[in-house]
């Protein structure tokens, strides 16, 4: 198995539900030891591509393979090999965290020392230690979190499938299921991470896959993402200068390319909005030294992720 | 307050009206009474009274089918509000405690009405029949309105006070129970004495006859006793109008002490947490086994080893209670020296029997239920194992926690060893022995699946189905097999094995699968 080997492979995917369509033909890949954010708005047929690739849902029209298997044909061994964690809490909140990690290592066949081994290392990494005797009904919501991340990990899948794993969590708690998330693919683990807010995957994700009304709306690298948003002429530049007079303010409006200038919400701050097949940055800042102006700091806005991901999905609330 | 109390009820029976389950209850039971009106005329077809017959069956299939539904419908009334933990939002909202009450428990008053008014055109039909009049079916109507006021009020009082839904209607099902039965047991009981004067006696006795006859059991089989001229506004009308006004105010009084903190959310420990005392800890769970899912749901589910001993001990109370009482009842006297051995291992049989089967079944409805309930289906399916696999395991675990009764039953054979095998050669032998096993298993899977389709009730549903394929299924085929019986018993046995198979093979693990996926 090579490193660049794909481990989900999506093909033309279409499924319906009794009254809808869910998923229109969705196409992607997530190649192994990648961590791949699958993002999209509520309703965009996350949860739908989630499902099939458990195995809980089988396909209608369209390839769908896991581990290079059919999920049609091959759930179980699929399924020995990958661990989904879904949004939903559903825990055994009578028994206590060991016996909730025992119970599906069990279920998974590994024998009791293995199984000893093996819950250590997963209540390790998870940061759990110390907490294997309290009840599950009496953790935080975070911490419950961490013990459904670690039940995925008792089998040691060779994929991990998280639903909106970060949903409801406090910013810590946050914080730190993404560096839990960060060791994993540092373990060599493939992560396919599914979240309506594609800022908090910006920094983790090798990859991204971008839903929206059973559409993919783009799926590759993060920076890819933001060339592709990038194709227009329009820049944005927000520069601090020393002082700033009604005149100079005219002579940068009246410039030709220019879109619009304002003042931004820093003391002396100027932003800009040309044109660049009409003018460049440097005409800009010339124009502003010929009035002895003196130039204090410049930057780039670069269009944001956000702005990217609204720019590619569309409005309204859906079903 | 009469606009939030409206305004609750109607939300509720908006519910309900649009609700399908709703609407096949109802088309059920009316497919029953058509059936029934079938098989009653068939019966009848060269002359009887087939009117009085065809009532009398109708009305005490009415009366066991609203009390099935009441013990399950009318135990939820608060505690579905109290799990969804939507109670505490009603109560902030203002709306009085009566408002709360009369609210939620008329809808369900209303529906079950209305399950009796389905019925009344097709008991008019009786009285075309011949044999019955209208005062009759007018005062049999009156009674069953009189018992349904009743349960509706006596299982609205133990939804306020219990958490859970199963534990109130356990509890609507004892008063149930008491109420129509332990009365009859204690006249018996008494009849075996000589008549006292004692004032103990008297008042047993007077309380027990006066229990009796308040009964909507008994007092149907007096309405539709020949030349039935009494009053149709019966002292059982009244008393069981008065214990539901009763129960409506004990509800009022104890609805702000029980419903003051919130129910848990999630199922609760029923192991114990034995981890300081060694000699306990034998009792806890333990390890995970390599049948994981049978561990987890003997320990998590039905309470272990612990709940098992305790099992026992009721089991042993029962056998050591029939022993004497067998003994008790053939000699007049507890002095006897000699115990009836063979006649208390009949009884024995009997009861273990019976007990087996229902605890079976009431075990299958709470380990799917639970499951369903605490939406860990998801959880389980994404295990390496088909549905089936999960299921067979599932129900593997409810026999293992029958291992109590199994030995008991065991043990009962030893007392009358030879009529055990006679009966079970009879059994295994006979084609109706076979057709009856097949029902078993039948009553079994379908409380699985009930389980996993309704909310509440599962058992007492699928006990009203089988007890429908029994009388008029099993009847209908009956006549069309007069002269074969094993014949019949052979036919009857296709349609159960057939059923049983689509059960095991595609309706439960799909519906598994179905709850899986809305949970996940």
């Amino acid at each position: 198995m090579t490193e660049h080997e794909s481990i989900i492979d999506v093909n033309n995917l279409r499924y319906s539900y009794k009254n809808s369509k869910a998923l229109l033909g969705s196409t992607f890949i997530v190649r192994r030891g990648e961590l791949h954010g699958f993002v999209g708005p509520n309703g965009a047929g996350k949860t739908t591509i989630l499902k099939l690739l458990s195995t809980l849902l089988p396909p209608q029209i369209g390839d769908l393979r896991v581990f290079g298997l059919d999920v049609k044909t091959n759930a179980k061994a699929i399924r020995r090999r990958m661990g989904f964690m879904p949004d939903h809490f559903s825990m055994y909140q009578q028994m206590t965290v060991f016996e909730y990690l025992d119970f599906f290592a069990a279920a998974y066949g590994l024998g009791a020392s293995e199984r000893d081994s093996t819950i250590k290392d997963v209540l390790t990494l998870t940061d759990m230690d110390g907490r294997q005797n309290d009840l599950i009904q009496g953790l935080s919501r975070g911490m419950q979190q961490r013990v459904s991340l670690a039940r995925v990990l008792v089998h040691d899948p060779e994929l991990l499938l998280l639903d909106e794993p970060a949903s409801g969590l406090d910013p810590r708690a946050r914080i730190e299921l993404m560096d839990i998330l960060k060791e994993l693919k540092n373990m060599g683990k493939t992560v396919f991470i599914s979240s309506h807010i594609l800022a908090e995957l910006a920094d983790l994700c090798d990859s991204v896959t971008i839903i929206d009304q059973g559409q993919i709306k783009y799926t590759g690298d993060i920076d890819g993402l933001l060339q592709t948003q990038s194709t227009t002429t329009e820049k944005n530049y927000a520069l601090k200068l020393s002082e700033a007079n009604d005149s100079l303010f005219e002579r940068l409006q009246n410039m030709e390319g220019m879109l619009q200038v304002s003042r931004g919400d820093k003391e002396g701050e100027y932003k800009f909005t040309f044109d660049s097949n009409q003018i460049s940055i440097n005409q800009i800042v010339g124009t502003i030294s010929q009035q002895n102006t003196a130039i204090l700091s410049i930057r780039e806005d670069v269009k944001h992720l956000n702005q990217a991901f609204m720019e590619l999905t569309t409005a309204g609330v859906r079903q | 307050m009469i606009v939030p109390v409206l305004a609750l009820c109607t939300r509720a029976l908006r519910l309900e009206s649009r609700s399908w389950k709703t609407l096949s209850l109802r088309l059920t039971f009316i497919i029953f009474v058509s059936l029934s009106l079938v098989s009653i005329v068939t019966s009848f077809v060269f002359g009887g009274a087939a009117g009085l017959s065809f009532f009398l069956r109708l009305s005490y299939n009415v009366l066991i089918f609203v009390t099935l539904y009441g013990i399950s419908a009318f135990s939820t009334t608060i505690t579905e509000e109290k799990e969804a933990q939507t109670l505490g939002l009603l109560k902030m909202s203002g709306i009085h405690p009566v408002g709360i009450l009369l609210g939620k428990s008329t809808s369900l008053l209303i529906s079950a009405l209305l399950l009796i008014a389905a019925v009344f055109p097709f008991a008019m039909l009786a009285v075309t029949l011949g044999g019955v009049s209208y005062r009759q079916i007018n005062a049999t109507f009156i009674a069953l309105m009189a018992h349904i006021i009743m349960l509706s009020n006596v299982g609205l009082f133990f939804s306020v006070l219990c958490n859970r839904a199963r534990s109130a209607s356990s509890l609507t099902l004892l008063f149930v129970l008491g109420y129509n039965f332990v009365p009859i047991i204690f006249t018996a009981i008494l009849q075996l004495f000589s008549p006292s004067s004692h004032w103990l006696y008297t008042a047993i006795n007077d309380t027990c006859t006066f229990l009796t006859n308040t009964s909507a059991f008994t007092q149907l089989s007096i309405i539709l006793s020949t030349g039935f001229n009494e009053s149709m506004i019966s002292t059982q009308v009244w008393f069981n109008f008065l214990i539901g006004i009763v129960f409506f105010g004990l509800s009022l009084i104890s609805f702000e002490r029980f419903t003051k903190n919130p129910v848990p959310v999630g199922p609760k420990r029923v192991l114990g947490n034995f981890k300081k005392n060694s000699n306990m800890k034998k009792m806890g769970a333990g390890r995970a086994t390599k049948n994981a899912i049978v561990w987890r749901d003997y320990n998590f589910i039905f309470g272990g080893h612990f709940q098992s001993l305790i099992r026992c001990l009721i089991y042993l109370i029962i056998m050591v209670a029939t022993i004497l009482i067998t003994t008790y009842t053939q000699n007049w006297k507890i002095s006897s020296s000699t115990i009836e051995w063979e006649d208390s291992g009949n009884f024995l049989m009997i009861i273990y029997l019976v007990l087996f089967i229902f605890i079976i079944a009431s075990r299958l409805s709470t380990s799917f239920s639970r499951e369903k309930k605490w939406h860990t289906f998801s959880n389980l399916l994404m295990l390496p194992h088909d549905s089936r696999h999960i299921m067979v395991k599932k129900i593997a675990c409810c026999f293992k926690t029958s291992l109590p009764i199994i030995c008991f039953f065991a043990l009962s054979t030893l007392f009358n060893f030879d009529n055990f095998t006679k009966a079970l050669d009879e059994i295994l032998t006979e084609p109706l022995g076979w057709a009856s096993i097949l029902f078993t298993l039948l009553f079994w899977y379908l409380t699985i699946y009930l389980a996993l389709r309704l909310k509440f009730g599962a058992l007492i549903v699928s006990l009203f189905f089988m007890y429908f394929v029994n009388f008029l299924v099993m009847g209908i085929i009956g006549l069309i097999f007069s002269f074969d019986s094993d014949a019949a018993a052979l036919f009857c046995s296709v349609i159960y094995i057939t059923l049983i198979s689509l059960l095991h093979i595609k309706l439960i693990p799909n519906r598994m699968k179905a709850i899986a996926l809305a949970n996940s």
